[in-house]
């Protein structure tokens, strides 16, 4: 009698596995005969090519820098889900649209397909360095685009092919236009600077005082664009996956810093270093240089399309002098004017 | 006779290991330069303005951190020690009851609801972990043979709290908690000062002197349940008070510096291969080898390179094949002695 069952379980169970995967059948779009004439190919951040059908009405993203991206190019609208670390974002609060706000398809690292096949939109948006999402939503015949935004280049470049696949290349190269000009301005700013005027500077990562960013690190190029000298440059590497470094205490009274930046994220604030008895003799902590970098809306110091801000902000902030009428409240106003459509100020942001 | 010099000789060790300590780091301070820094703090001598720095790395950043290591490795290992004795069993490290994943899921929600400062994540921690010992005991010892149900419940407490903190790492944010929930995970002694320090060592201190003092009783716990009841242990009250101090020192140490693998399972067996398996000096040597080991790789974690190794991997990478070498002596002499 048991042995029958058992079989009779066994049966069921195989039965069970070989139905199909739940949810929509993985079936290739049907309508092309329709749609041929505007189907197009973009290159997507890992130089894969992407095709797309017709206009793209519908995005879901698992990545909240795509998510900046969408909202930059004015494509806002169109979100019908995000990730869940996204939802907490006053930032997406004020710009998304509310019904994408409460309806999440994972995280970066997780993507729920089921969700996402449900939801049938006609872009997906997720990670680029999340090589297996990218794969296994293509075998289902989703249309999937990895965005990649490690450094400036990619970004720009990344924001160009999305603005293609959304229909709004003028805004892409308006915001490309207006990125390597402000960057150009830093640079022409900083011309000159000698290696004696560049302020030793050691950047706060989110584990605390004592994380930080290593030479593989955007935040590197970022300090170093901006004038300064990162103290950990010989430091290498990204310990487990997430990029940052930890350094004993006495490396960071040794190094010195000249400049202390503690960034948005981190759970250390400015106060915690200037107040820890252990940091008292580091020069920063004595000339009061420890900053908070903005800003409460975003992160400025990792790749973002707002990243531009961060650069003018770091730059500004190491060489006050060669930015003298330079109003970093102003600047976040009119970039958010021409790219969200309301004022920094407005959406409560400050640095 | 023997034991006790062993234990004399450890001690002794354990001082030059900790001097030896005191002077290697990334910040170099000669053996004149902490002599001097300890002198003016023993008669509280105002510090002079060129040894500022000396005496913030020496006395406020490295004396804490050494401290701590050598606390938490004796409590480690003495927390092994004592539950391989009365789970008579090999392969038991103080994770068996749960106490590093009931910790682990402290520290993770305390890092979710309340943030990252340190107090709020080492109380959400000491709390966790007793909870979950506390929890694998009330469902353990309802079982007839109590020692197998134990290990049952620690591995089904164990399995709750990894996948609550795996949930709990899932709903992270990716930028700011994941982050620090890895990072508390893996553990280290980087961020030690004297308050950290002032808070565990009551805790850590204490338990580790009770179970000095009633070590002799883990001896006939170690026979097994019925022989220990036929010499006159109390087992019913000597096997909660035992795991409640092994639990105790843990879960002190851990919500100071975050789980530390390995040590707990690999110092009791050096201790045991090298003094004997009497508990009467095998404890108190557990201890001190645990230190010495705990500080020495504490010393590779922060010098090896410009950036802070995670200790895990250093004791792992050290202890496992130091343990495999032993293991082959002893084996050599046994059949060729």
């Amino acid at each position: 009698m048991k042995a029958f069952r058992n079989s009779v379980m066994l049966i069921l169970m195989v039965a069970l596995l070989a139905l199909p995967g739940c949810g929509k059948p993985a079936t290739a779009p049907q309508n092309e005969g329709a749609k041929a004439v505007s189907s197009i190919v973009v290159k997507d951040g890992l130089n894969r090519d992407v095709k797309i059908d017709g206009n793209v009405e519908s995005i879901v993203s698992s990545y909240g820098i795509a998510l900046h991206m969408v909202v930059a190019l004015g494509a806002a609208d169109l979100i019908q889900a995000i990730d869940v670390p996204s939802m907490k974002s006053d930032f997406f609060k004020a710009t998304i649209p509310q019904n994408a706000q409460g309806k999440s398809v994972g995280s970066p690292r997780e993507l729920n397909i089921e969700e996402v096949a449900a939801l049938d939109p006609d872009l997906v948006l997720v990670p680029g360095r999340n090589q297996e999402m990218v794969e296994s939503l293509e075998k289902r015949g989703i249309t999937v685009f990895g965005v990649v935004a490690e450094t400036p280049q990619e970004l720009n470049l990344t924001m160009l092919n999305l603005g293609k696949a959304l229909g709004r290349e003028q805004v892409a190269q308006e915001f490309v236009d207006y990125y390597d000009q402000t960057i150009k301005d830093v640079k022409d700013r900083l011309a000159g600077l000698e290696k004696s005027q560049r302020p030793r500077v050691y950047l706060v990562g989110p584990m605390g005082i004592l994380s930080t960013c290593s030479s593989d690190m955007y935040q590197h190029e970022l300090i170093a664009m901006c004038g300064g000298e990162n103290v950990a440059a010989q430091l290498q590497g990204k310990l487990d996956g997430h990029g940052w470094l930890e350094i004993p205490a006495e490396q960071l009274i040794t190094w010195d810093p000249e400049v202390i930046l503690v960034v948005q994220y981190s759970g250390a604030k400015p106060a915690d270093i200037l107040n820890d008895s252990r940091f008292r003799n580091i020069q920063a902590v004595k000339d009061k240089k420890v900053y908070w970098f903005p800003s409460d809306l975003n992160p400025w110091d990792y790749p973002s399309p707002q990243a531009v801000l961060g650069v003018k902000w770091l730059a500004a902030t190491l060489h006050p002098d060669c930015f003298e009428n330079v109003n970093m409240q102003v600047e976040a106003d009119n970039f958010f004017n021409r790219f969200y459509g309301k004022s920094f100020t407005g959406m409560g942001g400050k640095l | 006779m023997k034991a006790q010099r062993l234990v004399l000789l450890g001690l002794i060790v354990l001082a030059a290991t900790a001097l030896f300590t005191m002077l290697v780091g990334r910040y170099s301070a000669d053996l004149s330069t902490v002599l001097q820094i300890f002198k003016l703090h023993l008669y509280h001598i105002a510090i002079p303005e060129d040894l500022v720095s000396a005496d913030i790395v020496i006395w406020s950043v490295r004396l804490p951190r050494l401290l701590m290591a050598a606390m938490v490795g004796a409590a480690l290992s003495a927390s092994g020690a004592v539950l391989q004795g009365i789970f008579r069993n090999p392969l038991v490290s103080p994770d068996i009851l749960g106490v590093s994943s009931g910790a682990s899921f402290g520290a993770g929600l305390a890092i979710l609801l309340i943030g990252t400062s340190t107090l709020a994540v080492s109380f959400f921690a000491f709390v966790g972990g007793l909870a979950a010992v506390t929890l694998a005991y009330q469902i353990g010892r309802r079982g007839q043979n109590t020692i197998t149900t134990l290990v049952l419940a620690g591995v089904i407490i164990s399995a709750l709290f990894s996948a609550a903190l795996s949930f709990l790492k899932y709903v992270a944010d990716p930028y700011e908690q994941l982050p620090a929930i890895v990072f508390w995970t893996m553990g280290g002694f980087n961020n030690i000062d004297w308050a950290d320090l002032g808070r565990a060592f009551p805790l850590v201190a204490g338990g580790l002197l009770l179970l000095y003092l009633f070590r002799w009783r883990l001896n006939l716990l170690a026979l097994g349940e019925e022989e220990a009841m036929g010499l006159g242990v109390n087992v019913k009250r000597a096997l909660p008070l035992f795991v409640l101090l092994a639990t105790l020192v843990v879960a002190a140490s851990i919500s100071a510096c975050g789980t530390i693998g390995w040590v707990g399972l690999v110092v009791p067996h050096m201790a045991r291969i090298m003094i004997g398996p009497d508990h009467k000096h095998m404890l108190p040597f557990s201890m001190i080898v645990g230190a010495v080991f705990m500080l020495l790789m504490d010393t590779l974690a922060r010098t090896i390179t410009g950036a802070e190794i995670p200790i895990s991997i250093m004791t792992s990478l050290v202890g496992a094949p130091f343990l495999g070498y032993l293991l082959l002596r002893e084996q050599d002499k046994e059949w060729n002695g």
